[in-house]
């Protein structure tokens, strides 16, 4: 089974091009549904939600959409990488996850409609990620500079984290981190880090203890190799939270008696680092 | 001489070579279109340069970095005695690595390893971006290596390369670098006449949508006489031209870990000399390092790792006058030991870089080298497990470790629980039903 039926990167850009083509509306108006997301619900998914411009002068700045094409270049090859993990995961553990593209959805810059409300319903979708961006102008002074704010909410986090990390994470493109390279502030390997992050959670909760322990794990990977572009308060939570859950998920299945899987070879260990 | 003289079309089309003169003369010089790559019976290891795919409008000197790219991938693996080389052509549709895959791995003989190198390309302002990625298939083989212990058949433990492909940052390099790559490009056009500097040369068309095919007739110390398909003519290139074209390696790093990954399956071929295997080995080493300390601070922990495990892996392949089914020495086995542990540091959660490490070091601590003790070892599994707890190669190397726990060839001093309740829990482990599809709608 194809882990990702009839989504393309070309659909995906069909999204993305919005920036192109500038026909996304400016204003974030009311969260609307996503209309694929009922399409096979047994599936996990990474939602990917429409761009916008967060001002006509941001839409009609040269540097703002030099920037969003970089970053669209970076996205590009991110998904890719998403896909083919996605593939290896149906393919190992026959874990099918989707990417689901929302043409029109476009929460606000902080992601101020991801109530717990709406949290629990996209949990119950199985979306382990939506991600979505605004371009903006960054004024200081008389200086200006285009910038993208890259959100990304992870529902199943926020329904049954209980708040021990953010759920909802914005990152700013360019970063402003002390990366050994430029390169790194353009990247966005946070993508699959995230969505691991969810899926995790999700599969902690449902006692797929194997299968979350190891989303934890990559997910670890894939958090410190976002913190070589600049690390924050929030990604030093969300690692602290992974490794947190992968401690607790382990403990879990040590003692779960419908569990016949190798955690129970490990000795018991106290889960420091409770965030 | 006038190349140019070849029609642009010839030249985009044709791209067999590279020493396959030996083994399939017919097939040099013929069309190797995506939807139709050659595949050569001779050559252990043939790599598949896909054109890098484009997407921004690119300048002149932008396509140009597509060839210079492949052009040092091209003469880096030249040097090697048992290889082919194919620049591909996209034709019509977009030229697809999973596309190129199927055409290519069915016909791949037993033995024979096929690299994909493709990658995409974007270019705004004075400056252009690429990303690599480079993927390694056999026919029904994988690169798989085992350890014996108490030298039974029936005990070995083993690690398997992961056939992923394997993708890298995205580089940026500034429009200009590309001119001070000219000088080792124009040594690279230059076809002498004799194996020397000095002699008479001519050029290759500097164009830089122009795709070559290449014969390599005869080999002379560090010069490479080559063909130019179809055009027959010919003359002697140095193949350190663009091998030691460092500079664009070091704005690329990944060409140093294709080159690396050239030599490693080189290392497979049998049939060359204990010198010239020791030249490979070198040089293969040497790759993978100068990889790893480029890419540092890059967003590509499991590639950085991969290349310190291979780097292991072709220390022991490149082991001296070992016979195969002969155990690896103490000393390769402690050098490679080495390789695994600086793998395990690039990237701590990788299950590939801890399987070899556990490996290698269950094989050491089988012949008593064992400084931090079985115990620690035995912890390291359990990490390892607490990880990736699925990993079906992982649990059977557990179990064999387990097994030699048994049998007194190694000695654990902490047991906190019976050894062979440890190994009722693999068994049900791994034939437990953990691995059915995730039932659905059980996460609400």
């Amino acid at each position: 089974m194809i882990s990702i039926p009839g989504i393309s990167i070309r659909a995906v850009r069909t999204v993305m091009s919005c920036w192109l083509l500038a026909i996304c509306p400016m204003a974030h108006a009311a969260l609307i549904n996503c209309a694929n997301l009922n399409l096979n619900p047994g599936d996990y998914k990474v939602v990917l939600d429409d761009f916008a411009f967060a001002s006509l002068p941001a839409k009609n700045n040269a540097d703002l959409a030099a920037l969003k094409d970089r970053l669209q270049f970076s996205f590009n090859g991110q998904l890719e990488a998403l896909k083919a993990s996605a593939k290896k995961l149906n393919q190992n553990l026959q874990v099918p996850l989707r990417i689901v593209t929302c043409v029109g959805r476009q929460p606000s810059p902080s992601g101020d409609e991801f109530t717990d409300e709406l949290a629990e319903h996209l949990s119950d979708e199985r979306v382990v990620v939506e991600m979505w961006g605004t371009l903006d102008i960054k004024v200081v002074g008389t200086t200006t500079s285009p910038r993208a704010m890259i959100g990304y909410a992870m529902p199943p986090v926020q329904h049954y984290g209980a708040g021990e990390t953010p759920a909802i994470h914005v990152l700013v493109y360019p970063k402003s981190g002390n990366a050994q390279s430029a390169d790194e502030l353009e990247n966005l390997p946070e993508l699959s880090a995230f969505a691991l992050v969810g899926l995790g959670t999700k599969a902690a909760r449902a006692s797929h203890y194997d299968l979350a322990v190891w989303a934890f794990s990559r997910a670890e990977a894939g958090i410190l190799d976002a913190k070589l572009g600049g690390s924050t308060a929030e990604l030093d939570s969300l690692l602290a939270y992974v490794k947190h859950i992968a401690c607790t998920t382990r403990a879990r299945a040590r003692t779960d008696q419908n569990y016949a899987g190798s955690l129970k070879l490990l000795p018991p260990q106290a889960c420091e680092g409770a965030p | 001489m006038n190349c140019s003289s070849v029609s642009r079309p010839v030249l985009r089309v044709t791209a067999a070579t590279a020493l396959c003169f030996v083994f399939a003369r017919a097939w040099c010089g013929e069309m190797s279109p995506c939807d139709n790559p050659m595949v050569l019976p001779g050559p252990k290891v043939q790599v598949f340069i896909l054109p890098y795919r484009a997407e921004s409008k690119l300048t002149p000197p932008g396509r140009q970095l597509a060839t210079i790219m492949q052009r040092h991938v091209l003469f880096a693996a030249l040097k090697y005695p048992s290889i082919a080389i194919e620049e591909l052509t996209a034709g019509s549709a977009r030229c697809e690595f999973e596309r190129v895959e199927q055409q290519v791995v069915p016909r791949l003989s037993p033995g024979q390893v096929a690299i994909f190198l493709w990658g995409r390309l974007f270019e705004q302002g004075d400056a252009i971006r690429l990303q690599s990625t480079v993927a390694v298939r056999s026919k029904g083989v994988t690169d798989t290596l085992s350890w014996g212990l108490s030298g039974s058949a029936a005990t070995k433990l083993s690690a398997t390369v992961p056939t992923d492909p394997v993708t890298f940052a995205a580089r940026t390099i500034p429009l200009w670098f590309l001119g001070t790559l000219e000088s080792a490009q124009s040594e690279a056009r230059r076809l002498h006449r004799t194996p020397d500097s000095n002699s008479i040369y001519w050029e290759l068309p500097q164009s830089d949508e122009a795709r070559f095919g290449f014969e390599v007739v005869e080999t002379k110390d560090d010069w490479m006489h080559i063909r130019l398909l179809p055009s027959r003519q010919d003359g002697w290139v140095p193949a350190h031209a663009l091998a030691t074209g460092s500079e664009l390696k070091g704005a690329f790093p990944e060409l140093y870990f294709v080159d690396g990954l050239i030599g490693y399956h080189q290392l497979l071929v049998n049939s060359t000399s204990p010198a010239s295997r020791r030249r490979i080995l070198d040089g293969t080493l040497a790759s993978f390092d100068q990889y790893v300390q480029l890419s540092a601070g890059r967003a590509e922990s499991d590639a950085r790792a991969l290349a310190a495990v291979l780097k292991g892996n072709a220390k022991l392949r490149g082991q001296a006058n070992r016979q195969p089914n002969e155990p690896w020495s103490r000393d390769a086995l402690v050098e490679a030991q080495r390789d695994y542990s600086d793998a395990q540091k690039l990237s701590p959660t990788s299950t590939t870089a801890s399987g070899f490490y556990l490996a290698c070091t269950s094989a050491l601590c089988n012949r008593g080298e064992c400084p931090e003790g079985a115990d620690r070892l035995h912890a390291r599994f359990l990490e390892a497990v607490a990880r990736d707890p699925a990993n079906r190669e992982l649990l059977d190397n557990l179990n064999v470790f387990y097994g030699a726990v048994e049998r007194g060839d190694l000695h654990l001093a902490l047991e906190e629980k019976p050894i062979a309740a440890q190994r009722a829990i693999l068994e049900r482990a791994t034939n437990q039903t953990q691995r059915e599809p995730v039932e659905k709608g059980s996460a609400k």
